[in-house]
């Protein structure tokens, strides 16, 4: 994200592929310290993508359970992921986000592919309740302390094998919880 | 039903447009239909990203997934269109397509199977012409082939030298073309929209 605000960090990458931090307030996140290296062969180009269509993770996941699947389509490799967390902090959790697709994008440049696009939906969801228990009674308000956050992903790229974009998305959406 | 196809790569700002581009035509619109605009996306992930900008918009989206060649040719497009002609009945239909599809090859589909002209406008990234140009050659160019409009968009981000080399790229591509310089975060200007929708001719 261009925008810089107070308690953020971005550090730049070290492209030793050892792994990054990310400081925020509130929140650490760090990558694993693991191989991103690939030797890349020409892809065959196959369509063993599904065709039916959205697979509503945002809607079937567990909170706090990261999801991610991966697939080929015309040479392009398109890893989809989606996680939902509960956090009275959306601001900070946007922001992480924000690191996170261009930790990826620039993990993909490294390894000598083609970023493609790398982009997130976002929707904080507050709950509230109200109440009354008699005619003429004042209605009362409830409010839930958190958000609920759901997140959804996709990054898409050429040149790089579908384990490594799957791993990348995966270590993103970790990071987030 | 009028149809408008809005292709081009990956990230180029498709969405962006197709927003800008919406509320010109609902703006714009002389019609007493009920549906003036309604959006179908073509989205290349399995998971809905640009539908919810656009749906939280106002505007009816239906998304069809996996918009490959595939997908295209095969029915599942069609009847998606087929479905909002029959269903809204929209004075117009906007397509986004996915940043990796030929949007000739829909538009022919679509006349094929549904007898349904329609004009292409395609998004080209002035910020990564240069760099996607020379590593996709055949995917870039065969984006342009056939479109009526082609918008250079984030034209503030590329010099004019840049700008004019995209413009005769464009042209040894698509001849014909009518070519803008956009910045669709700016803002795109209604003249620029009307020609696009051919509501000039």
């Amino acid at each position: 994200m261009h925008d810089e605000h107070e308690g953020h960090t971005h550090e730049g990458h070290d492209h030793d592929h050892s792994g990054h931090d990310h400081s925020h307030e509130g929140h650490s996140h760090e990558h694993h310290d693991h191989d991103h290296s690939y030797s890349h062969d020409d892809s065959d180009h196959d369509h063993d993508h599904a065709h039916d269509a959205e697979i509503d993770a945002l809607e079937a996941i567990e909170p706090g359970v990261v999801a991610v699947t991966v697939h080929e389509h015309d040479g392009a490799i398109v890893a989809s992921g989606a996680l939902i967390v509960y956090s009275d902090e959306p601001h900070e959790m946007r922001h992480a986000l924000a690191d996170e697709l261009e930790y990826i994008a620039a993990e993909i440049g490294r390894c000598g592919g083609t970023v493609g696009h790398v982009k997130a939906s976002f929707v904080a969801t507050s709950y509230d309740m109200l109440s009354v228990t008699e005619a003429g009674g004042e209605v009362e308000l409830k409010r839930a302390p958190d958000l609920e956050l759901k997140i959804g992903f996709a990054a898409i790229a050429f040149d790089v094998p579908e384990d490594f974009i799957q791993n990348l998305v995966s270590e993103s959406l970790q990071n987030l919880l | 039903m009028k149809v408008l196809i809005l292709g081009g790569f990956l990230g180029s700002g498709k969405t962006t447009a197709l927003l800008s581009l919406a509320r010109f035509l609902v703006a714009n619109s002389s019609s007493e239909r009920e549906n003036k605009v309604a959006i179908l996306e073509n989205e290349v992930g399995e998971i809905g990203i640009d539908d919810k900008v656009l749906a939280t918009s106002g505007f009816a989206v239906s998304n069809l997934f996996a918009g490959c060649a595939c997908c295209t040719v095969s029915g599942e497009f069609t009847d998606a269109a087929r479905k909002i002609r029959d269903e809204l009945d929209p004075e117009w239909l906007v397509i986004e397509t996915t940043g990796i599809a030929y949007p000739e090859s829909m538009r022919e589909n679509l006349a094929a199977a549904l007898s349904l002209a329609s004009r292409l406008i395609v998004i080209a990234d002035a910020k990564r012409w240069t760099r996607l140009f020379a590593a996709m050659n055949s995917l870039i160019s065969g984006q342009i082939v056939g479109a009526e409009v082609v918008l250079i968009n984030k034209c503030d981000l590329a010099d004019d030298e840049t700008l004019a080399k995209i413009e005769e790229d464009i042209r040894g591509m698509e001849p014909r073309t009518k070519i803008f310089r956009v910045s669709a975060k700016a803002g795109i200007a209604d003249k620029i929209w009307r020609e696009a929708a051919g509501m000039g001719d």
